[in-house]
């Protein structure tokens, strides 16, 4: 936005680099999340399909190969086929040349695996794409839950009685004091594994910080003019807090969220590589560095991907919160 | 406090579905001796019977007996503990090693090319997950350079010593406090530009004091009572760091017997783990407000209060 005198009073946190830090995080998102959307049709291979079980598993980043459709229905990948004499070609494949009859080629077509393939010879790139829907999903979906049980609970403790108040806000600092990777491990592997478990986990382990921050508002807005009218007048506490006091407690909530979305992800990719959470064959970041271990330390790209992938979520919540931070105190905060 | 966390963790774990009978024993043992194996681990009590009989012995420091390792629950933590003592002190020590100096700089520099690349990395450092941090450092720094061994204590014993310890230590504690350097950096720098403006700063200034002098001295010490304070929140943090460092690096720590114990279902040492590494946190904040209250005179009331109530 161009202003023309620029901000009234600039404060000391109005800057460019936070503008930057909004617009950069903002792009980052919207990028993932585009391409979390649209991964089927972005995924250059099938997520599960095994090209060569032998000659495709571990290929580096970058690696180009020909995949052969023979007769009798297999594919199999070769580094070369040329014409070998009359009726017969020559493959290289697996670093040896092999002759074979023309007639049981089917096909063959240039492939490429941008990232590699893993140890099962399937493609990385497709996987992490399709990994990015999951983890995304399991994120946001636990954070929502997490919002919502964090406002409902600060709600409480913020206008309910005091004595509410007391046993809510002890009960929060309690478990906001645990190491919330013990907790959610403990829940996670004794009630089984799977989406659904970690979205649960994470959400009953997250809603704290929310439930404490919509408190602390609402006790900072409850002795305010407006507040009073509005009782006075005779409106329901429900209404009162749904039309008048939420929307203002809300900024400070919107930026715990999306610092909220980024523990989320880090804890579902530490949850999922411990192997309590999404269980591989199904792909989410964390289950793909699960599944890295195994080929571990040969294949650096398998472990790489996945966890730059994950960074960059978190990069990308962790700038959201920052700018939006500074572009809403910037908004001047006491109305 | 702890009462609380650890007997949620009871119920919890209790209440889900999922028999750690069903783990340990194999179906073929016959039903007569599965009950009496049951009978004899207490597991077939009513719950709040087992519970009421958990807690009244926790109370006298006797968590129990490991179902797996056959030995007491304290005994195995008690092993296990001061290795993930010395984990995330030296990780501690490295991260305030680090965040302290560039959060200084952070600060004065504020606004220039310093800042805003340290900005940029301290996100980064908080958005890079760290047992991926721990597998790449042991990929690179272990298996291609051969910088540092690749895991466990230099279990030799004896041999190597105290600095066969060290060497095994320097990676796993290093990968784990820049891991959480970042997020205390943007906390110093948060807390000295907090401080920096005061009038107290204004008059060292005034007096005629080095700039270093009253950011370092001065502004430093206004600033300590709340980081003391943020750094104690930070320690569930840590350890749940901790645990995923002693996972990769395979650590004897108490968060790889929480994790080993957590996939063999052994209940009773997942409940004793719980409730130390909560109380590993409890004492830390404690800690945290002694210190914070040592820099800040105005505290300590408030913290004796705390103390007692």
């Amino acid at each position: 936005m161009a202003e023309p005198h620029g901000p009234a009073a600039p404060g000391p946190r109005a800057r460019s680099g936070d503008r930057a830090a909004l617009i950069a995080g903002a792009a980052i998102a919207l990028l993932l999340g585009s391409l979390a959307l649209f991964a089927p049709w972005l995924a250059p291979h099938e997520p599960e399909r095994v090209w060569d079980p032998a000659a495709g598993r571990l290929l580096p980043p970058g690696s180009a190969r020909l995949a052969v459709t023979l007769a009798d229905g297999r594919t199999l990948l070769a580094e070369v086929v040329r014409p070998a004499g009359p009726g017969t070609l020559a493959w290289k494949r697996l670093g040896s040349w092999q002759r074979i009859p023309a007639e049981q080629v089917v096909s063959a077509q240039p492939i490429n695996f941008p990232l590699g393939t893993d140890r099962y010879g399937r493609d990385l790139a497709s996987r992490l794409l399709l990994g990015a829907r999951v983890s995304l999903r399991v994120g946001v979906l636990a954070v929502l839950l997490a919002l919502v049980l964090g406002v409902a609970v600060g709600a409480a403790a913020g206008l309910g009685p005091p004595w509410l108040d007391a046993v809510l806000s002890r009960g929060i600092d309690a478990l906001i004091a645990f190491p919330r990777l013990f907790l959610v491990l403990a829940l996670a592997a004794l009630a089984g594994a799977g989406e659904a478990l970690v979205v649960a986990a994470l959400a009953a382990t997250g809603w704290m910080e929310v439930a404490r921050l919509v408190r602390a508002e609402l006790h900072r807005l409850r002795g305010e003019e407006f507040v009073l009218a509005a009782r006075a007048v005779g409106v329901p506490p429900a209404r009162l807090l749904v039309r008048h006091l939420l929307p203002l407690a809300m900024a400070p909530v919107l930026v715990t969220a999306a610092l909220r979305l980024g523990d989320a992800l880090l804890a579902e990719a530490a949850l999922s590589w411990l192997g309590f959470g999404v269980q591989p064959p199904q792909a989410s970041w964390g289950s793909l560095l699960a599944e890295a271990q195994a080929s571990f330390p040969g294949a650096w790209w398998v472990a790489a991907f996945p966890g730059l992938a994950i960074a960059l979520a978190v990069l990308a919540s962790a700038l959201l919160a920052d700018g939006l931070q500074d572009a809403l105190e910037l908004r001047g905060r006491p109305r | 406090m702890l009462f609380l966390v650890v007997s949620a963790t009871f119920v919890a774990l209790h209440a889900l579905p999922g028999d750690p009978s069903d783990l340990l024993l194999d179906p073929r043992v016959p039903p007569a001796a599965r009950q009496q194996i049951l009978h004899l681990w207490g597991l077939d009590r009513p719950l709040l019977a087992q519970y009421g009989h958990w807690l009244s012995r926790a109370a006298v420091g006797d968590w129990g007996t490991s179902i797996v390792h056959h030995r007491p629950a304290t005994a195995v933590l008690a092993a296990a503990l001061p290795y993930t003592l010395l984990l995330g002190g030296a990780a501690l020590a490295i991260e305030i090693g680090l965040a302290l100096p560039l959060g200084v700089l952070a600060a004065r520099r504020r606004g220039g090319a310093a800042d805003h690349l340290l900005r940029v990395g301290s996100i980064l450092l908080y958005a890079l997950p760290t047992f991926w941090l721990g597998m790449m450092a042991l990929l690179f720094l272990s298996y291609r350079w051969k910088l540092f061994p690749a895991g466990h204590t230099g279990e030799a014993g004896g041999a190597g010593g105290t600095l066969e310890l060290l060497r095994h230590l320097a990676l796993p504690a290093l990968v784990l406090g820049l891991s959480g350097a970042g997020a205390l950096l943007r906390l110093v720098r948060g807390g000295l530009l907090a401080a920096l403006p005061d009038e107290p700063l204004r008059a060292a200034r005034a007096r005629g004091l080095s700039e270093a002098r009253v950011v370092w001295v001065h502004a430093l010490r206004r600033a300590a009572a709340p980081l003391a304070q943020l750094l104690g929140l930070s320690l569930p943090a840590l350890l749940g760091g901790a645990l995923v460092v002693e996972v990769v690096f395979s650590w004897p720590g108490l968060g790889r017997i929480a994790y080993l114990a957590v996939l063999s279902r052994d209940l009773p040492l997942v409940l004793a783990c719980t409730a130390w590494s909560a109380a590993l946190v409890v004492l830390g904040s404690l800690l945290a407000d002694v210190a914070s209250a040592a820099a800040d005179p105005r505290q300590r009331a408030a913290v004796a209060e705390g103390a007692l109530g």
